[in-house]
């Protein structure tokens, strides 16, 4: 029996500026969503809970990319949405179908591997026509689908050769290649681009998105680098202990962090926070700390002391050491010299306060002139 | 005050540059140890042997002239030399034919992670590291026609008691279910690791490839383990080919020469017949033979062997 989506439906979702409109504030409803997560979990035979009470809800067509720290869950996560992880508890929909008890090859997704996972003995053409014998699909439409594919790449003339006579970014294009073959209504992709080299990387990054919008099929992109996260998704899901801290446009996690998690670990370097008074803390960005008082200046003044000094090239990154020991990391032009104390000045609408359970708290009013 | 080791070191140093790393250049000087002995304990013996299977020899009568080819025609002549052959052909033949198929087979259970796992690998590793002498020893008790477990087991089944190892019909066979049970443990140990090279990656790639057990165990275990397949196969015909101890103390090569092998015989005709010059003659077939089997082997499996 053929898969129910042929390779021809390219276009279905082919709209090269293609952008969800991601509001985090507006309720999902399930039956839009193409992928629904209802109170996902995991737990290890030996008593390690990876993943608990997980609800997240994806859109169609949209480039979702999770992103969190090595160990958070995020791997678990793509297993149990493809079937290689079983769930402990919870529902999985695509597309309002629930899949949870089906096997892998039946959901309708298809996985890229950060190790490519190709099978090393099958040319190029073989590992794509193995999965497309086992839908069933007849000679003819392996070998249209095999053009299509490998056209879509840029492999046509590799289809003979074995995967260990091709480089990094060819293998991962072979497994791309193979995922795509089988016209999945969802991609999975585990960090695939963390095995090539940094120059490689960038060019497969645009590579993907190119690839995403022309066949606009759902994506869901894992990667611990928060740099990928933000130039490629459409929407950002942060990770932490197995549990989604935030999930938003890159725009969004960036500017409005929901949490001081979210704060730090988006954006290189990630949020400066400085725990303030009654628990609650506040943040800025790096780029925001002004080292001359402004005229009429309403906000944060902060004083610190030089710790090291890097040279970027442009601009000197900067940690500086608060009163009560916190490290805070700043980037200007002005030399500094390490020791020396000075104050640094955050502007109220600059900065972003966070209560005691680590939660986003308003700041207005709150911070017209506190001083740490 | 320290000047004296140091002058020394220096002088040795020196020494060793001019002296000793001239020779370690050269390559023939580096497998000069392995080769003496290699010429002593093997090259020497082999060429010993092919001299000898042209002599009639007899150490006991001070016997030692040129025979011809009579040693060869002697062998060909005899029926038993023949027979012998054929055991030994036979032997290897289903040594392997089970004994690799069923690693394979216990391998696949033993990776797949079930409790019962460690169980198993202790049941199939322990054979390997005990003796011959213990394995023959427990398995002629166990083959015991009258008192053996075999025949009891048989008997519950409602199958008629067989002769085992003094049967004429049954003796090889019994020594080959041996040899596989021995074997069995480092051949599943290779095969183990050999899965073990294979990622987790691959097997999900190939469930998201709707590729079953069956057709997943064909179209991508044994490939990606073919490699390994060469080794097994080379060490496994070798061994088996060799084999001395389960006939020497299990059946001593009968009834009437229904289990000799080929080493077996030869160290008969050889030690206890006083046959040498026969004996040689046999094992200079024997070791053209083994040559032929190990390049055959080598040009098939390579052939069809994967590497990465």
């Amino acid at each position: 029996m053929p898969g129910p989506h042929r390779i021809k439906n390219y276009g279905r979702h082919g709209r090269g500026d293609y952008r969800p409109a991601i509001n985090s504030e507006k309720r999902i409803d399930a039956a839009e969503s193409m992928i629904s997560l209802k109170g996902l979990k995991k737990t290890y035979p030996n008593g390690f809970t990876a993943i608990d009470n997980l609800n997240l809800d994806i859109q169609d067509g949209s480039f979702t990319v999770l992103v969190g720290p090595s160990g958070c869950g995020k791997t678990t996560f793509l297993r149990m949405i493809a079937g290689c992880e079983e769930c402990t508890e919870g529902e999985i929909f695509i597309r309002g179908r629930n899949i949870t008890k089906k096997a892998p090859g039946d959901r309708g997704v298809a996985m890229v591997f950060q190790n490519y996972a190709l099978y090393p003995h099958m040319t190029v053409e073989k590992n794509i026509s193995f999965g497309l014998k086992n839908y069933g699909y007849g000679r003819e439409e392996i070998r249209a689908i095999l053009r299509d594919v490998l056209e879509l790449v840029g492999l046509l003339d590799y289809a003979k050769s074995k995967p260990s006579s091709l480089s990094g970014g060819q293998r991962q294009r072979v497994a791309l290649a193979r995922a795509i073959s089988k016209s999945p209504e969802v991609f999975l992709m585990d960090e695939p681009l963390s095995n090539l080299d940094a120059r490689l990387r960038v060019q497969m990054r645009g590579e993907l998105i190119r690839i995403h919008q022309k066949i606009g099929s759902t994506t869901i992109y894992i990667t611990h680098d928060q740099v990928e996260a933000m130039t490629m998704g459409d929407c950002i899901a942060v990770m932490n202990e197995g549990a989604i801290m935030q999930c938003g446009s890159p725009d969004e996690v960036y500017n409005n962090p929901a949490n001081i998690f979210t704060a730090r670990f988006i954006g290189d370097p990630g949020m400066n926070i400085v725990a303030w008074r009654d628990g609650v803390s506040l943040g800025f960005r790096s780029s925001k700390a002004l080292l001359q008082r402004p005229s009429q200046f309403a906000g944060l003044t902060l004083n610190a002391a030089v710790r090291t000094r890097e040279h970027l090239g442009e601009v000197y990154r900067y940690t500086l050491a608060t009163a009560r020991g916190e490290e805070i990391e700043i980037r200007n032009d002005y030399l500094l010299e390490t020791g020396r104390h000075l104050a640094i000045y955050i502007r109220g609408e600059n900065l972003y306060a966070f209560g005691a359970d680590s939660g986003r708290i308003p700041t207005a009013g709150l911070v017209d002139d506190a001083e740490i | 005050m320290n000047e004296s080791p140091r002058v020394a070191g220096n002088i040795i140093r020196r020494m060793e540059m001019r002296f000793v790393n001239p020779i370690l250049k050269s390559p023939y000087a580096l497998i000069l140890p392995a080769l003496a002995i290699c010429v002593c304990f093997s090259v020497i013996p082999a060429l010993m042997a092919f001299r000898n299977s042209f002599f009639s020899v007899d150490y006991v009568a001070g016997v030692d002239r040129f025979a011809g080819m009579a040693n060869y025609r002697s062998i060909f002549t005899d029926g038993a030399f023949i027979q012998v052959f054929r055991n030994t052909v036979v032997f290897t033949f289903f040594s392997a034919a089970f004994g690799i198929p069923l690693a394979v087979l216990t391998a696949v259970f033993l990776n797949s992670n079930s409790p019962l796992c460690n169980f198993t690998q202790g049941v199939v590793f322990t054979p390997h590291v005990i003796s011959f002498v213990s394995v023959s020893t427990l398995w002629t008790f166990m083959m015991d026609p009258q008192f053996g477990i075999l025949n009891y087991a048989l008997g519950l089944l409602g199958i008629r008691p067989l002769m085992w190892l003094l049967g004429e019909n049954t003796s090889l066979p019994s020594i080959i279910i041996v040899s596989v049970w021995k074997t069995l443990g480092y051949n599943v140990l290779i095969v183990v690791s050999a899965l073990q090279t294979i990622p987790r990656e691959v097997y999900e790639s190939a469930m998201l490839d709707r590729s079953g057990p069956v057709r997943t165990f064909f179209h991508i275990t044994l490939p990606m383990i073919s490699p390994f397949f060469v080794f097994l196969i080379t060490t496994c015909v070798a061994q088996t080919l060799n084999t001395f101890d389960l006939v020497r103390l299990m059946t001593g090569g009968g009834p009437k020469n229904s289990s000799n092998l080929m080493v077996y015989w030869i160290y008969e005709t050889g030690y206890l017949h006083f046959q040498v010059g026969k004996a040689m003659a046999g094992a200079v077939i024997f070791l053209f033979f083994v040559g032929a089997v190990s390049l055959l082997n080598f040009a098939l499996t390579s052939r069809r062997a994967y590497y990465q």
